[in-house]
């Protein structure tokens, strides 16, 4: 009985500790801590961005984070939605919807962002951290034109 | 001491599996998958969407999704924010957010829509499934005007 409990006190725990990593994750690049981003990621983990690229590693990573993403954006927000954590002991997946407000530099230009992230997560020395990253973008659109308009900016 | 933390944890894993549930139902709107989004509601459940009607039992919910939804919309993307949700045995309640990016086919008309459900939950032997829905709209407006130009876009315009 006690087992039992303890087994789903733990998961619930790893669900509310992933939700916590992943908030934190897009707060952070709003920040522009890149350090605390790259936190979000295991050393072996792999990204597909889409339109902004695939990278294998947490050097690669890096890379994009603070090479890539500054000049190119002025201003971001990302706010998650309507996760869907599965945990499976020291292995988790996560699904969320994610909304981006954002300034590209080019231009100055406003744009709406909508993503639907398929992350894996794995926990190591009690840590959990990101795998994978998967991002789909439903549209990423100049704010003056819409998705009808204009779905894809880039 | 241990019956009230089985109770304790009991409660928490139904807030999980609700919390699961509504974003399972507007992942399966989304990508289209009806039998997915028919499978989250009760036999008798009953739904009012706003202008998009009122609807009673699974058959009449199924109709909507398949029928009518399908013809008038080529995109949705419903996002929930700030959910409050209260258990009580095998009944439940919430509350939630919604923003909405919709396409209407008739004229290719982008539209943003705000509102609030109010939801009714019951445990059943699968799981947890809807009782009942019910949404307040703030704004159903054109992309190209927004709420304060125009709150509700008029109801022969929807699609």
């Amino acid at each position: 009985m006690e087992k039992d409990l303890e087994r789903r006190i733990t998961i619930l725990e790893d669900i509310e500790e992933i939700k916590k990593l992943k908030s934190r994750y897009g707060y952070n690049i709003d920040e522009r801590d890149w350090d605390s981003v790259l936190d979000f990621y295991a050393e072996d983990a792999t990204v597909d961005f889409g339109v902004f690229g695939k990278y294998e590693g947490k050097e690669a990573i890096e890379k994009f984070f603070k090479e890539a993403f500054p000049p190119a954006t002025t201003f971001s927000m990302h706010m998650s939605q309507d996760p869907i954590i599965e945990v499976k002991g020291n292995r988790a997946k996560g699904k969320w919807y994610l909304h981006e407000s954002a300034t590209f530099t080019e231009g100055n230009q406003a744009v709406w962002g909508a993503v639907k992230y398929e992350d894996e997560f794995v926990k190591r020395k009690g840590k959990w951290r990101c795998k994978s990253c998967l991002v789909n973008f439903l549209y990423l659109t100049p704010y003056e034109e819409g998705w009808v308009k204009k779905k894809m900016i880039v | 001491m241990d019956r009230s933390l089985e109770d304790r944890i009991g409660m928490l894993e139904d807030i999980e599996e609700i919390k699961k549930l509504k974003a399972g139902y507007l992942y399966s709107i989304d990508d289209r998958d009806w039998d997915n989004v028919l499978g989250c509601f009760a036999e008798d459940a009953r739904v009012d969407y706003g202008p998009w009607g009122r609807y009673e039992g699974k058959k009449e919910i199924e109709k909507f999704f398949k029928e009518t939804i399908p013809p008038l919309y080529s995109l949705h993307h419903h996002v929930t924010h700030d959910p409050f949700i209260e258990v009580d045995g095998k009944k439940a309640k919430g509350r939630w957010n919604l923003e909405e990016a919709a396409t209407i086919i008739k004229g290719n008309k982008a539209i943003w829509i705000s509102g609030r459900y109010d939801d009714e939950y019951v445990k059943e032997k699968t799981g947890w499934k809807y009782k009942s829905i019910s949404v307040t709209f703030f704004y159903v407006t054109p992309y190209e005007e927004g709420w304060a130009k125009k709150r509700m876009i008029e109801a022969e315009d929807l699609g």
